[in-house]
């Protein structure tokens, strides 16, 4: 029964659906999501475990330290579709190299290594990076 | 009392007869209103017969839009002029150079003696460029020329080595000192607890939890350091770029017309 009710918890959070999390919805999701990535790398397993500990943390954790990355898509967002993208190996190792340039000189490099930034409604500027 | 009203109307008449069509455009133009300039001027376009004056209209229409930013449509109404004598294959050139269009621009066929220096200008971000062929140009382009030159390119591979010895230099060769301070921190802090653990306080779960933490961190740095070594030419080129495109727009990228 266990059993059961985590494939089911699974298979939503790895779900189409689940690109719409609840403090992401309307904003950057909506824009930047890509229709392109290839869909067949969940069927790796590998990717499934990433990507199941990736929702996990923006469902049940982030939440609760706020919107508090400086980039759009976010770190994890970036993270989940990276991995989408390239696979679990290149993807995973773009989103740790995400998480280390997500820092307090982020916006110094505005207009020479970024290229832009947005403001999005209730959560202030976000410097654009996409994966 | 009535001579005089008549001589008022008809000289009142006479200057709106025989002054310039594009007199209201022009005062437009000048205020900034590129909108509503582009619509009088469009109106005059319809209505007009002479086919000089059309031209011109049709380059003071991409000249608008040129300012409006939207150079597609500038480029579009530049490459309907057919009469290239009065330096409208300038703004043509002008538009490619704004596009990016580097090769485009250095293929197309119009005359570039007039134009030497788009062509160079496109040769130089092409990187086929040397700083000899500036010498016979204007003050500003080779102030232009002098400073892309100072732009160096950053080997990868090196930024690679320098990371793996010293996490986080690599990032400092690419000049992103913020990102070099806070990965190094990221890497050497779950290292040093790792050492901590592993033997001064023998803990082996958060001994596995730190070194773990410290080996993703650090596959991150070299990955890291890497790319931002090899985007740093193009990026800092593309910065460039955008930069002499406003410092320079007053002067050789002033585009021509005249109303």
């Amino acid at each position: 029964m266990n059993l059961l009710m985590s494939l089911i918890i699974a298979s939503t959070l790895l779900s189409d659906f689940s690109y719409e999390v609840p403090f992401e919805k309307g904003d950057t999701q909506k824009i930047y999501y890509d229709e392109s990535y290839d869909k067949r790398l969940t069927d790796n397993s590998i990717n499934i475990v990433l990507l199941f500990g990736l929702r996990f943390y923006q469902i049940f954790i982030s939440p609760a330290q706020g919107e508090v990355c400086n980039f759009s898509p976010s770190c994890s967002n970036y993270m989940f579709q990276s991995i989408r993208k390239y696979g679990p190996i290149l993807g995973f190792v773009k989103g740790i190299d995400r998480l280390q340039r997500c820092n307090f000189s982020v916006r110094e490099y505005v207009g020479t290594f970024y290229d832009s930034i947005v403001l999005i409604e209730r959560r202030g500027f976000k410097v654009i990076d996409k994966p | 009392m009535r001579k005089i009203f008549f001589i008022t109307l008809i000289s009142f008449l006479s200057l709106m007869v025989f002054s310039s069509e594009l007199d209201f455009a022009k005062f437009l133009f000048e205020d900034g209103d590129y909108y509503r300039c582009l619509s009088e001027l469009k109106r005059e376009l319809f209505f007009c017969q002479d086919s000089q004056l059309k031209e011109r209209i049709v380059n003071l229409i991409g000249v608008n839009y040129l300012f409006m930013g939207d150079l597609k449509l500038a480029e579009e109404n530049f490459s309907k002029i057919k009469d290239l004598s009065e330096g409208y294959e300038r703004n043509y050139l002008l538009t490619l150079f704004f596009q990016k269009k580097f090769k485009e621009l250095k293929e197309t066929k119009i005359d570039f003696e007039k134009n030497k220096d788009f062509e160079l200008l496109s040769k130089l971000f092409l990187g086929e460029a040397k700083k000899e062929d500036f010498l016979n140009f204007s003050e500003e382009l080779k102030e232009i020329s002098e400073n892309f030159f100072k732009i160096k390119k950053k080997n990868p591979y090196l930024a690679l080595l320098f990371s793996t010895f010293l996490p986080g230099s690599g990032r400092f060769y690419s000049e992103r000192n913020g990102d070099g301070v806070f990965s190094m921190t990221t890497i050497l802090t779950p290292l040093l607890g790792s050492i901590y653990y592993k033997f001064i306080n023998e803990n082996k779960t958060f001994f596995i939890i730190s070194a773990s933490v410290a080996a993703i961190f650090y596959l991150g740095e070299l990955y890291g350091s890497f790319n931002s070594a090899k985007i740093y030419y193009e990026k800092k080129v593309n910065r460039y770029f955008y930069e002499i495109k406003n410092n320079y727009s007053n002067t050789i990228f002033l585009p021509y017309y005249s109303f």
